[in-house]
């Protein structure tokens, strides 16, 4: 019975001093760390379409169509299959994919999670965090590039 | 495989003497990385594994390792001591690959029945005289053996639940009148994942029981067959522990794949390592110590709501150094990924304020939990587990440490920092489902306490030598026909893999020992003669986590 008395003490003691963890999703955007790893970002610009987030994606996420010239034409990421690994942004040498903070996403089919290159290009960044300067700051800042505005060639 | 020499591993030599007692059986030696190993013939496995059990001390049959070769079908026994677990040998029985048939070890120990149930299921390989030897992770009908060289992927597989083998029913009742025959799960909020039990009750007195497993079987021993070792095998192990111990779990492979291909770790990079894993640790042993209490009685949300508070704290932590919440991938063969977030101080400050109110809400816990009468009512002197059991079935983790068996990987078999830090193994003697709590709490201020070490080591650490990676070639392929077992201490036990390269960038075999697989195993030895809310209770306090049982 102690014992017992003891625990319902303790939930009062927390019951009253007001703390709470959770935040009321959506008013509230929760806090992510700016080491998070949500959905890619991606830069025709910047890609020299190497293939080597390709081939070292665990999972086939990513697929890239290239012309005979080795031009790169599509580049499509599956964001549903995506295990957030974040090796293509580690192996990419010119940091042309970039995984942001964003996690929210949705889609009313499986397939609308396939982003090609335009789609990848919008996301949004999450709060205005720059994921490559918060993971890698030597790397240099990626924000404000490809913000949507650009044209591509 | 490879040579039939011993005296080529100058290492190895001095300790082949562990292999003295079964000599004479022995019709070959092998070049393991780890241990000492000798090929024997299939009838003599019974023989060899008692005799290396009660002579070499070899009490503790980590895992067993089925393969194929294009030549052969093989088994493979790991031993070690529960005293000294680096004393370790491999025992090897070559099967012919028109007849893949060998003898069961299931006399010499307990463990080797599920074992060899997944080698029969998965490569393929019989068992003369095992006492059960159905599939285990397939359904029975399955065609085929998956992990057999000439497996077809394609071809499609049909498995009606009718044709499904009620069999195991049928033995636990016979003989038995009035017994009911029940099933928990596989969807079932007391078996933690998708488990299966089939039960058979003699009135509220549990008759028998038999975990029916392979729910949730991923493929991924294959999947990392299919894997670089240098990249993409480590966003995987924390898929086998969705729990929080992912870090651990990606050390496992780290620690195997480093030992496989000779790869260096930065003595910073170990400290990153050791305090993250811990933190992971913490994960764990909370969740499993918060859903406890509800598998107990379902009166205790308020108390799993303060085991997820303590969670919701670290995985902030974990999150703010290694990007995710649970899916860390934070390991590098060679090191981490990233040094500690900037402004390092912040960080500092951040877990050292969690470790200064770690204490007081641990007596929280405490007094919610394990002071709590109902818990000590349901629990202490029920699912009792004792030693001698335990081992037979080889358990290991706070499983094995709530039976009095001082087995931890992290002390035993060092690496990362922590034979340079303090900090204490915890057991219990009892063997209860009590025990079993209190070796997770207890173990939660170890973390803590190696933790805290930790921050203080990576505060002083001077600027330039802080090297969180060595330097790894982009490829790695280790030699030809190397091979080895090496094993973690993870949340549930002992995490061990083994591997065998081909000389590609690929592992040609890739076992997972989980921990929970044995644990899992020794459920019936702990509930059979007992009620059914014990063996609720039972279920819950080996903490298995169904990720690295089906893998
Ligand atoms: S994050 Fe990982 S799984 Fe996702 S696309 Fe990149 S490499 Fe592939
Ligand atoms: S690795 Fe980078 S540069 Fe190469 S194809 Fe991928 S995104 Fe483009």
């Amino acid at each position: 019975m102690i014992g017992i008395l003891k625990g319902m003490a303790t939930t009062m003691k927390h019951a009253l001093d007001g703390k709470t963890f959770t935040v009321k999703y959506p008013e509230t955007a929760p806090e992510v760390s700016p080491r998070f790893r949500g959905v890619h970002k991606f830069s025709q610009e910047r890609c020299i379409w190497c293939r080597q987030c390709e081939n070292v994606c665990p999972n086939d996420t990513i697929q890239i169509v290239m012309d005979d010239q080795r031009n790169g034409e599509q580049y499509n990421l599956h964001i549903g299959q995506c295990i957030y690994c974040r090796l293509c942004e580690e192996v990419c040498p010119v940091d042309a994919i970039l995984l942001t903070q964003n996690f929210e996403f949705t889609a009313d089919t499986k397939d609308e999670f396939i982003y090609n290159k335009e789609q990848l290009k919008n996301v949004p960044w999450y709060k205005g965090i720059d994921p490559l300067n918060s993971r890698n700051p030597d790397r240099g800042a990626w924000i404000g590039e490809g913000d949507g505005e650009v044209d591509y060639q | 495989m490879s040579t039939e020499a011993v005296s080529d591993v100058p290492a190895e030599s001095d300790r082949s003497g562990i292999l003295a007692p079964v000599t004479a059986s022995l019709i070959g030696r092998e070049t393991h990385r780890n241990a000492p190993a000798g090929r024997i013939k299939p009838q003599d496995v019974p023989d060899v594994l008692r005799t290396l059990k009660t002579e070499s001390g070899l009490d503790h049959l980590s895992c067993v390792t089925a393969q194929q070769y294009p030549d052969r079908y093989e088994t493979m026994y790991h031993l070690r001591s529960y005293d000294d677990p680096t004393q370790e040998a491999s025992i090897v029985v070559p099967t012919s690959s028109e007849e893949p048939r060998s003898t069961s070890g299931t006399t010499a120990f307990q463990t080797a029945a599920w074992h060899e149930r997944e080698a029969f299921d998965l490569v393929g390989i019989e068992y003369d005289d095992h006492p059960d030897l159905r599939r285990i992770l397939l359904p029975e009908t399955w065609q085929g053996h998956p992990l057999s060289l000439d497996y077809d992927q394609d071809q499609p597989q049909i498995v009606p639940l009718r044709e499904q083998d009620g069999s195991a029913h049928a033995i636990a009742s016979e003989g038995r009148e009035g017994t009911m025959f029940i099933n928990i799960g596989p969807h079932h909020p007391a078996t933690h994942g998708v488990m299966h039990l089939k039960l058979t009750l003699d009135g509220e007195q549990v008759a028998a029981v038999e975990p029916d497993i392979g729910y949730i079987h991923r493929c991924e021993e294959q999947m990392a067959q299919n894997c670089t070792y240098r990249y993409q095998i480590m966003p995987y192990p924390d898929r086998w522990d969705w729990s929080g111990g992912g870090l651990l779990n990606e050390w496992a492979y780290a620690r195997a794949a480093e030992s496989l291909a000779d790869i260096e770790v930065p003595e910073y990079a170990q400290v990153l390592r050791t305090m993250s894993a811990e933190f992971s640790r913490i994960l764990a042993h909370m969740l499993a110590a918060g859903a406890y209490a509800l598998d107990v009685s379902g009166d205790f949300t308020a108390t799993f709501m303060y085991a997820i508070n303590e969670r919701e704290r670290v995985q902030k932590i974990l999150e703010d150094l290694t990007g995710q919440r649970l899916m860390f991938n934070y390991f590098r063969l060679g090191g981490v990924v990233w040094d500690l977030p900037e402004p390092r101080s912040e960080f500092f400050e951040q877990v050292r304020s969690y470790l200064d109110g770690l204490p007081e809400r641990l007596t929280d816990i405490h007094n919610l939990l394990t002071g709590n009468e109902i818990i000590q009512t349901r629990t202490v002197d029920t699912g009792v587990l004792p030693a001698e059991v335990a081992k037979d079935y080889g358990c290991t983790g706070p499983v094995a440490r709530g039976s009095g068996v001082d087995y931890d990987l992290r002390r035993d078999d060092p690496y990362g920092y922590y034979d340079r830090l303090e900090w204490n193994v915890i057991t219990e003697p009892d063997g209860d489902n009590y025990s079993r709590l209190l070796v997770r709490l207890q173990e939660v201020e170890e973390s803590a306490k190696i933790i805290d070490q930790c921050v203080d080591l990576l505060e002083e650490w001077p600027v330039d030598e802080r090297t969180i990676q060595s330097n790894v070639p982009r490829t790695i392929r280790p030699d030809d026909d190397t091979e080895g077992y090496w094993a973690v201490e993870a949340a549930k036990g002992e995490l061990g893999i083994y591997m065998r390269a081909d000389g590609t960038e690929k592992p040609a075999r890739f076992k997972i020992r989980g921990p929970s697989f044995s644990n899992l195993q020794a459920l019936p030895a702990m509930t059979v003669g007992g009620q059914v809310p014990d063996l609720i209770a039972t279920l819950g306090s080996l903490d298995t986590i169904m990720g690295e049982v089906d893998r």
